[in-house]
């Protein structure tokens, strides 16, 4: 019984957790004196996994103590083998925001850009999350004069 | 088997995480934001740290260095991205830098 309510609260923890993560904002010029503007959103995401907290979380779950004692051995080899510096959970590729910058010339035809946003933020379910990188800004749309 | 199969699991699972903490793209102040479409640039800089301990703390100045070199006329665009390679009780720090020069 208090292996099945841990279960329960553990899976409710999951289910409940799961929210959006503001990581990194940054705010650039914005000019609107050169003509009408037209926004436009890039957005990329990984799959984001913390393996060493899902071996935890198993761990915690776990019917048999050697079971358990095992997934915390496994945890703590995750923990050790993926040292560093982390915002948000890892990724198995690291050049999933590459493109943004193609992605941003190609969104604005007129080629004339203003007031871009550039936000890294996370959507988060337990030790699963989608990591995302999104750029809003605004194409100028200059009015031809004779 | 079950102990061989979890340490492969293991081994898998803890092979080339990463992670991104901030990619941001900058526009140039130039008279009507326009984008010359002129040279697209990539200027990647590194530092290896090992459990903390570094030496070569300069990297991103290395790469604002490269920066200027390459694009002597300035540029019109610029994306910076800075990311850490996770290791074993080790890792490595990098920022990439792509800029169009006009």
């Amino acid at each position: 019984m208090p292996i099945k309510l841990k279960s329960i609260l553990g899976l409710s923890f999951l289910l409940v957790g799961g929210c959006s993560q503001l990581h990194h904002v940054h705010i650039g010029d914005i000019d609107q004196s050169q003509g009408t503007l037209t926004p436009f959103t890039i957005k990329v995401n990984e799959f984001g996994f913390d393996a060493a907290k899902a071996a935890q979380i198993g761990a915690e779950v776990a019917k048999s103590s050697s079971t358990s004692e095992d997934l915390e051995l496994v945890a703590f080899i995750l923990t050790i083998s993926n040292f560093g510096p982390k915002t948000g959970n890892p990724v198995y590729n690291d050049a999933y925001a590459d493109e943004v910058l193609s992605e941003v010339i190609k969104a604005c035809p007129s080629k004339k850009l203003t007031g871009l946003t550039s936000v890294r933020e996370a959507t988060n379910v337990g030790p699963v999350s989608g990591e995302v990188v999104r750029i809003n800004g605004y194409c100028i749309n200059t009015t031809q004069t004779n | 088997m079950k102990k061989l199969f979890l340490l492969l699991t293991v081994a898998m699972l803890s092979a080339c995480t990463s992670s991104v903490h901030m990619s941001q793209v900058d526009v140039g102040s130039n008279s009507a934001n326009e984008l010359e479409l002129g040279k697209v640039i990539e200027i990647e800089k590194s530092q290896k740290n090992i459990l903390g301990f570094v030496y070569d703390t300069n990297y991103v100045d290395q790469a604002y260095k490269n920066l200027l070199l390459d694009c002597p006329n300035g540029t019109s665009m610029v994306n910076v991205e800075y990311l850490t390679n996770h290791g074993f009780l080790s890792w490595t720090d990098k920022i990439r830098i792509k800029a169009i020069c006009l």
